[in-house]
């Protein structure tokens, strides 16, 4: 049997070395937590370069260079109204046409009657 | 002793954790200051990534657009192109269709038709045309020679000389149109007619456009206040008037046709 000194001895020894484990075990997940962000920084600034190379590669649109929502709108309208003046040109040409037709007809029958 | 020592020992040992515990607690709050340092900038990256992205897709967004646009653009162009064309033609016919037209008013000087029958109701037999214009149309017949208006010829002859036709509606009926402008100065006579004196049948002609081509001739009313030189040598002012003109006249709208002096048509000598 150990003597009453020797046991708070021991005991106390136990508890320091168990104290002194669990905060070692804090240090060490910090800094493997720091660790690991400092890698998804590392990643997200590639991500970030990539975004801006490829946004650089774009080039200088201008006026729309920046774009916001009311730009975009604006760009929608520039391209619906492009439209409706293709729809407009092609119903034109199509009259066009037909009023050549219709002249080209109209001399060929006037020739036909009366130049001999 | 043994318990003096054993004391000493555990005293020693736990000032020697409290120490070490101090440094290491300090130590682990530099990692966890780190932590967090390392956590914002990784927020910050995180959204300049994410915005990064936004702008990314809407320059993209705006880059598509504007292709669209120029392409639209460009389609549209080529169809303005292709109207331009296709009007080009179409004047280009029109005026091969007024040389037509002109060719045939030439052609059918001289024509003889066994018999003409007037709006008016008149008949004019063996009808030899000496002279077409668009007001007035010079035909010898067995009672004569008349002048007749030019709208109470047959529907077969108007559509024969078709006098104020458009073809497409592209320029001016006057043949002369596809010809260079004579000179004011020196106006040329229509390619068309013969030479039609400026006589008072002429006149009468006009006036009678009613039908009667014997109709007496109107009394003028139309009081002329002109200086003796405008009288007798024409108003040049006139000269922008004119729309049409033949040998020693020049038609103007509203005073008909015009004697031409020296210097110009002569206010009122129509009547």
């Amino acid at each position: 049997m150990l003597s009453k000194s020797r046991t708070v001895a021991f005991t106390s020894l136990f508890s320091f070395s168990l104290l002194f484990q669990t905060s070692c075990g804090k240090k060490g997940q910090l800094e493997y937590e720091t660790a690991q962000m400092e890698i998804s920084l590392s990643e997200q600034k590639g991500v970030v370069d990539k975004l801006q190379a490829e946004s650089a590669a774009i080039g200088n649109l201008g006026y729309y260079n920046n774009p916001e929502t009311q730009h975009l709108d604006l760009l929608n309208q520039k391209i619906k109204a492009l439209r409706d003046e293709g729809s407009q040109l092609a119903a034109e040409k199509v009259a066009t046409n037909e009023d050549l037709e219709v002249l080209q007809k109209e001399l060929s029958a006037y020739r036909s009657h009366y130049v001999k | 002793m043994d318990g003096k020592l054993i004391v000493f020992i555990i005293s020693l040992l736990l000032i020697g954790g409290a120490i070490t515990g101090l440094f290491y607690s300090m130590d682990v709050d530099e990692a966890q200051k780190g932590l967090v340092l390392a956590q914002q900038q990784l927020g910050q990256m995180e959204a300049a990534a994410r915005t990064a992205q936004k702008s990314l897709s809407s320059r993209k967004e705006a880059l598509a657009r504007i292709t669209a646009a120029h392409i639209i653009q460009g389609e549209n162009n080529a169809v303005k192109e292709e109207i331009q064309g296709i009007k080009d033609e179409q004047e280009s016919i029109s005026k091969a269709f007024l040389a037509t037209i002109k060719r045939v008013r030439e052609d059918s000087v001289g024509i003889i038709i066994d018999e003409i029958i007037l709006t008016t109701g008149n008949k004019l037999k063996k009808a030899r045309i000496q002279g077409i214009d668009q007001n007035i149309t010079v035909i010898q017949h067995v009672e004569g020679v008349s002048k007749i208006p030019t709208d109470t010829l047959p529907a077969s002859l108007l559509d024969r000389f078709r006098f104020g036709y458009q073809p497409g509606g592209v320029g001016s009926m006057e043949v002369e149109a596809a010809q260079p402008a004579p000179s004011r100065s020196e106006p040329s006579k229509p390619s068309s007619s013969k030479k039609i004196d400026t006589t008072a049948s002429d006149s009468l002609v006009r006036m009678g456009a009613g039908g009667n081509t014997n109709a007496p001739q109107k009394k003028q009313t139309t009081t002329l206040i002109e200086t003796p030189n405008v009288a007798i040598e024409g108003d040049p002012s006139l000269w922008r008037s004119v729309t049409r003109s033949d040998i020693g006249r020049a038609h103007i709208p509203g005073q008909g046709w015009l004697k031409i002096g020296s210097k110009g048509p002569i206010p009122g000598s129509g009547h």
